[in-house]
């Protein structure tokens, strides 16, 4: 959809529910794999507010498939929470007002983690202990007002367990040809589970590209489309992985602090929360963005897609998996001398 | 058939001229993502023609001899005969880039059931696979070169 096109049918969507004034400076802003987000303004004279809308990408240049409607759903009760996580006001789920199902949300002011590290608006270690801090606000949420579809905190945590690594073994045998780095991986993750934990509410695609920092210095967590009740390792986990990616590696970078100071905020044990569990999930976290990543390219190999950054999320892919493999070796040697679970002895405390 | 200028070359001035005359004629930010990829496709294609063939011929060359090893030396799991099997059955006799990339293929179905056999074992044949895997994925690795994300 053209951006004039959005423009237009902002306006009307927006005067249907009772906001007046005109729509400006609708501008995309550019990052995330996922949705496109737009900024704008809207308002008249001196009342102006700033809003983003997120929308779905057209389906053939779609790398992942959410449900826009649940995402609402979930950012609706984090907005009742209290959650650091930015106001949601209004949504098209089916699409029939803007074009394709978006939502409408406050605009927040500030950088994100990402670009305040790398022009150096804060020191990565205190970037650090805002992400740590945020990600056990969220990860200590009570999930009874969400979604069901995410799930319940308190399940079982070898069955979540045994589901991603099912899922990394499904994603091997439906893939072009066989794939000895996910077969291993699958047979490396189930051998070296760390100490259980409670599940609870994650992020999913927790990274420092998601994490906004207010000029008040307060933090606010966006896209919430991979929400779901898991390890709360996984965070962690997952914004290493993308932090490999995209430096500085913010959490990797001061993972002591981060893990002594989220054991402090919630009580979790320094043998369930310790560098070589949260690498483990490093591992572990792949599966979500990088099956789909694995998906695309086997559909662009197949001739089913000409989707260029398919072709283009080859380098990422590779690079990850060198990262997963040096991981199971630094572990698997760890573990060698003490095979057992990552960590010791067993953690019942919720975080 | 001309070899010369080389794969490498001609992709090296295409690199040079999307560069150099292309990237600084568009000013769309969304384009300017696209030709950074391009760019980067084009420099991973580089590394590839120059190396892979003699990679994969390599890699299937060292993965069927460990296989062969451990039927010979060792209980050998059947996965890891069915696959070897099936590789002796499929294998092309071709030096073209399907036919080695096709054989690449069916010696990666070798590799994965050894490494699911020996996913325990610290012996020689264990360490052998996670060696042939770890150098298959640096090779990867080598392929990418210089990378940072561009998000699309």
């Amino acid at each position: 959809m053209e951006t004039s096109q959005l423009w237009d049918r902002l306006g009307r969507f927006l005067a249907v529910r009772g906001v007046s004034g005109q729509v400006q400076a609708l501008t995309p802003i550019v990052g995330g794999f996922s949705q496109i987000t737009y900024r704008f303004s809207v308002g008249d004279g001196d009342r102006q507010r700033d809003y983003v809308v997120r929308c779905d990408r057209p389906g053939g240049a779609q790398l992942t498939t959410t449900d826009r409607a649940l995402e609402f759903r979930v950012i609706e009760a984090l907005n009742a929470a209290a959650a650091p996580v930015p106001r949601v006001r209004w949504a098209d789920l089916s699409g029939a007002e803007l074009g394709t199902p978006a939502m409408v949300s406050d605009f927040i002011e500030g950088p994100n983690f990402l670009q305040a590290a790398r022009s150096g608006l804060r020191p990565t270690a205190e970037l650090a202990e805002l992400a740590t801090r945020a990600a056990a606000q969220i990860h200590r949420l009570d999930t009874a007002g969400f979604p069901v579809e995410i799930g319940r905190d308190g399940g079982d945590w070898d069955g979540y367990i045994d589901t991603r690594i099912q899922a990394w073994r499904d994603l091997e045998a439906r893939q072009a040809e066989r794939m000895p780095v996910l077969r291993y991986l699958a047979c490396w993750l189930d051998l070296h589970r760390p100490e259980p934990v409670p599940l609870c509410l994650i992020h999913g695609e927790y990274s420092t590209a998601n994490l906004m920092l207010q000029p008040s210095g307060a933090v606010s967590v966006i896209d919430w489309e991979f929400a779901h009740v898991g390890d709360p390792r996984m965070d962690f986990g997952w914004c290493i992985q993308r932090g490999g990616k995209e430096p500085p590696n913010v959490v990797a970078d001061h993972l002591d602090l981060v893990c002594r100071r989220y054991c402090e905020l919630t009580g979790m044990s320094e043998t369930a929360m310790n560098p070589a569990a949260v690498s483990y999930f490093v591992v572990l976290s792949g599966l979500r963005a990088f099956g789909a990543v694995l998906d695309g390219i086997t559909r662009f190999t197949k001739g089913d897609s000409s989707l260029l950054l398919s072709a283009y999320l080859v380098s990422p892919w590779s690079l990850a998996c060198d990262q997963w493999l040096q991981i199971t070796e630094t572990l698997g040697s760890a573990a060698r001398q003490r095979p057992t679970r990552i960590g010791a002895g067993h953690s019942g405390e919720r975080p | 058939m001309m070899s010369k200028p080389s794969t490498v070359q001609l992709i090296s001035v295409i690199r040079e001229h999307l560069s150099d005359a292309i990237a600084p004629a568009v000013s769309d930010a969304g384009q300017q993502k696209l030709l950074a990829m391009i760019d980067h496709l084009l420099q991973t294609i580089a590394v590839r023609a120059e190396h892979e063939i003699d990679w994969m011929i390599n890699h299937v060359h060292d993965v069927v001899a460990l296989a062969d090893d451990m039927v010979n030396t060792a209980s050998t799991p059947g996965a890891v005969i069915e696959a070897l099997d099936r590789y002796r059955e499929q294998h092309q006799v071709s030096l073209t880039a399907s036919a080695v990339t096709a054989n690449y293929g069916l010696a990666a179905a070798v590799l994965a059931a050894i490494l699911e056999a020996t996913v325990t074992d610290t012996g020689e044949h264990g360490s052998a696979a996670r060696r042939l895997l770890q150098r298959d994925v640096a090779r990867g690795v080598q392929v990418v070169g210089e990378f940072e994300l561009v998000p699309p």
